[in-house]
């Protein structure tokens, strides 16, 4: 674990992460422009030349220079302008070649021009670097200063005829990068590209004092939001400004924070190729309802990439292989990573490394034509991955169909009518990320959805099981907090010992239905259909009907098989002897989760042993108490 | 006789806003120097003194939820109120919030406690009349009593803070706070005098106390 935790914000982990795509040479910089370098002078400290390198690509005679971000070249007609760190021969070494050809008169003016250029770009890189505390430029300088044309021909390279007219970048020994590539000289660049009226104050996410941006870089790449794109940091109506300021100064930003976060946001929206199936695939991004959540690893190397990787499938998405991938054989290292975790062994014993990572997940949401912040955390991978197993722990439920973990946009599509994304309640998807993402108690919402959508809907998809999993998760979970000592696997599988009124009376509903179904093959309207709302909401009400009605049942099948119905009747005052005499008039809340759970539980253990259409008593029902512990 | 003074506050919510999320608010995950002068503000102040907020701890686990709250957009400008005034009716003067509503969210803090230490920096040290014990004995009696101007709020008006003196010993923060976490950048305070403008400082939380410099230190001006 690392010694020094870290609670940025999200602008200023979206900077970071520019930071980063930059020295991987991944992102665009204000004021760099790709450009055509040939060779390179390598300087040392003092600004002596240690070595020319080509960069030209290809080979023979098709060499051609490589292309790379470097400061723009401003607008050249027939005047002397200069570049920033890097032009051609001329400026920067003040030769050219000499046509042989010309007269005296013209050659002459070739020559002053030349050294009109040479002593252009010298004084453009004075203005530039002058004061600038960095190692690259103080190198420059010097050599600027001891440089004389005529020492073009004393250069030891092989190189110092094609040389002639090509441009020209400058290293500094030892660095892997260019010397307009070095932190600094890169930021005084962009000081400079940056508009001329902005005014300078300290920038929230630096703390330095720079131009601060008036409006904020257009996030793409959230659905729902206008297609020109949302800002997350906008003050367009009036109410949002304080203090007297104006658009971006109640945020001060500064241009190149605020072209950082811009960029790096953008691109981890951006989605990444498309798999075998034409599918955009999102390596940094899941959809969960309205909530975009963009989600990075704070780290350099390969490694990054399977751990965002691994964070893409703990959020639900399947591990994708884009058409390149396939062809080359990768497989998806992630998922053996994965069915480790699913089958309960910590991250920190599968892979150790990606385990002290640092992740951030930031949740979006639009709102016209801004974006709203759902929710923000930070965290390590090894707690994600722990606090997701958890989850997947409380969500546990037997009689189980899955064949693996639902993804939370499963669980949510649940909660909406008629299963559609869009109506998903809004605030409730990021309310539950947070619980998941950080173990705390999940929302009061999601009992309640969870149960509105049990009592609305009709048929086979009313108790699903993953509704009655998100019930149970709630509640396993709201006991835990309240008591540490609670049992791992409570409420998960059949608890005959149980005697919380609402799952007594969930098993007893599930017998009595049972019993229907038995002696009325092919009912058309069963008691769950028609009675399923009230009996868990107001039971005092209409469980005396049931009871009332299932004795009919009974006696039609004590006709047909007495031992069944037998077995029926046993079942049923097992589940009434750890009931009160007097029925609860109406079940809150969690009761009538609990009722949920005992149904299904029950349900589960009575069709467990289905042979052939015909339905069994389990043995387990009919069992006494010390028993069933043993089984 | 200490220069200063420590008072513990605590609320079930709180919102301490980023400027940079200010319309979908995100609050910092700890209170910021402002607030806790704002709060002190409440209980006692004079226009001979400011407060300086010297050190912030912060008690309770850091814990986020999110509100939506339907707000509105515009506000009434001050002419208008200025015209009213003038005028003697509010003919006109009106803001209709059914045809301005704007929902924004709102991500805040749950059940904060924190302590406050600060010191009083007086204007004009040489005046006689204004020595720094008595502002802080008026303190001290008001914050006891429970004495407030209006009641001290943790960063929003909405989010009522509660506020105790403390007298004895500091109260320890929990042991999840344990540590050193770095907290970025965080708004350290408005400069009146230069134009509202607004001073960021780096805020480091070690073991739950964050120390906070003065508004003209190294660190914070250019």
């Amino acid at each position: 674990m690392s010694a020094v935790q870290v609670s940025l914000g999200p602008l200023a982990a979206l900077a970071a992460r520019y930071d980063r795509m930059v020295a991987r040479g991944d992102a665009p910089v204000p004021g760099f422009a790709p450009a055509q370098i040939a060779f390179v002078l390598v300087l040392d400290t003092a600004g002596k030349v240690v070595a020319v390198q080509d960069e030209r690509t290809g080979d023979g005679k098709k060499k051609r220079p490589k292309v790379v971000e470097a400061p723009k070249m401003p607008t050249r007609t027939i005047g002397v302008v200069s570049g920033v760190l890097w032009d051609k021969t001329s400026y920067v070494l003040g030769v050219t070649r000499e046509d042989s050809d010309a007269d005296e008169v013209p050659a002459a003016k070739a020559a002053a021009r030349t050294a009109k250029a040479h002593e252009a770009f010298k004084v453009r890189q004075t203005e530039l670097l002058t004061g600038c505390d960095d190692e690259g430029g103080a190198a420059l300088l010097a050599f600027l200063a001891d440089w004389r044309p005529e020492a073009w021909a004393t250069l030891n390279t092989p190189y110092v005829e094609e040389m002639l007219d090509q441009n020209i970048a400058f290293k500094l020994n030892g660095d892997r990068g260019y010397l307009h590539d070095r932190a600094a000289l890169r930021n005084l660049v962009a000081g400079e590209a940056a508009s001329p009226d902005a005014r300078v104050g300290q920038c929230l996410v630096t703390g330095k004092y720079l131009p601060i941006e008036r409006l904020h870089p257009a996030i793409k790449g959230v659905p729902g939001a206008q297609q020109a794109g949302a800002r997350l940091v906008s003050f367009n109506e009036p109410a949002y400004s304080s203090y007297g300021k104006d658009q971006g100064d109640n945020a001060p930003t500064s241009e190149l924070a605020a072209f950082g976060y811009g960029t790096a946001l953008n691109a981890l929206l951006e989605s990444d190729g498309a798999d075998s199936k034409g599918r955009p695939i999102y390596r940094n991004r899941v959809q969960l309802g309205d909530a975009t959540t963009a989600f990075w690893v704070e780290a350099d190397g390969a490694e990054v990439e399977q751990a965002e990787d691994l964070m893409s499938q703990l959020f639900g998405g399947a591990p994708v292989l884009s058409e390149a991938e396939m062809e080359a054989g990768h497989t998806a290292q992630a998922r053996d990573v994965m069915v480790e975790l699913e089958a309960g062994r910590a991250l920190r014993d599968v892979a150790p490394r990606l385990h002290d990572f640092r992740i951030y997940v930031l949740g979006l949401s639009p709102n016209a034509a801004r974006l709203s912040v759902r929710f923000w955390h930070v965290g390590s991978l090894g707690e994600l991955a722990d606090n997701v197993q958890r989850h997947w722990r409380d969500l546990h439920l037997e009689p189980t169909r899955l064949t693996k973990s639902p993804p939370l946009w499963r669980l949510l599509r649940e909660l909406a009518a008629q299963g559609e994304a869009k109506n998903i309640p809004p605030n409730l998807a990021g309310e539950v990320m947070r619980s998941i993402l950080t173990g705390g108690r999940y929302p009061r919402s999601l009992l309640t959805q969870a149960l509105m959508r049990i009592r609305a809907d009709q048929g086979e998809g009313k108790l699903h099981e993953l509704r009655v999993a998100m019930l149970k998760a709630v509640i396993v979970r709201d006991l835990r907090k309240q008591g540490p000592d609670t049992k791992e696997d409570y409420l998960v599988s059949l608890d005959l010992k149980e005697t919380d009124p609402g799952y007594r009376l969930g098993r007893l509903f599930a017998v009595m239905e049972a019993a229907q179904a038995q002696a009325i093959k092919g009912v058309n309207a069963s008691i769950r259909d028609r009675f399923y709302g009230s009996a868990s909401a107001t039971p005092v009400h209409v469980f005396p009907l049931l009871l009332r009605g299932v004795q009919d049942h009974l006696s039609k099948i004590r006709k047909a098989t007495p031992g069944l119905a037998v077995k029926y009747e046993k079942a049923m005052s097992d589940v009434m002897d750890g009931l009160k005499a007097d029925l609860p008039p109406t079940l809150d809340m969690r009761s009538q989760g609990l009722f949920a759970i005992g149904y299904y539980h029950q349900r589960g253990a009575l069709y467990a042993k289905r042979v052939e259409g015909e339905a069994e008593l389990d043995e387990t029902l009919t069992a006494t108490p010390d028993e069933a512990d043993d089984q | 006789m200490t220069q200063g003074v420590k008072l513990k506050i605590s609320g079930e919510r709180a919102c301490f806003t980023r400027p940079e999320m200010k319309v979908e608010r995100v609050s910092y995950d700890v209170i910021t120097p402002s607030a806790a002068r704002g709060i002190l503000e409440a209980i006692h102040w004079k226009p001979a003194f400011t407060w300086r907020v010297e050190r912030l701890t912060v008690l309770k686990p850091i814990r986020f939820e999110t509100v939506r709250r339907n707000e509105v957009a515009s506000r009434i400008s001050s002419l208008n109120v200025k015209k009213a005034m003038h005028a003697g009716s509010t003919e006109g003067l009106a803001l209709y919030v059914d045809e301005d509503r704007q929902q924004r969210a709102a991500t805040i803090l749950k059940d904060v406690a924190y302590v406050i230490e600060a010191r009083i920096d007086l204007k004009d040290p040489a005046n006689p009349d204004e020595p720094i014990g008595k502002h802080l004995d008026i303190f001290n009696r008001r914050a006891r009593k429970g004495q407030c101007f209006h009641r001290p709020c943790l960063g929003t008006r909405e989010f009522a803070a509660d506020f105790a003196l403390i007298e004895d010993e500091l109260p320890v923060p929990c042991q999840s706070l344990m540590g050193e976490r770095d907290l970025g950048w965080m708004a350290l305070d408005i400069d009146f005098a230069r134009g509202c403008l607004p001073l960021f400082f780096k805020a480091t939380m070690r073991d739950g106390v964050i120390e906070v410099p003065p508004l003209d230190s190294p660190g914070v001006r250019a």
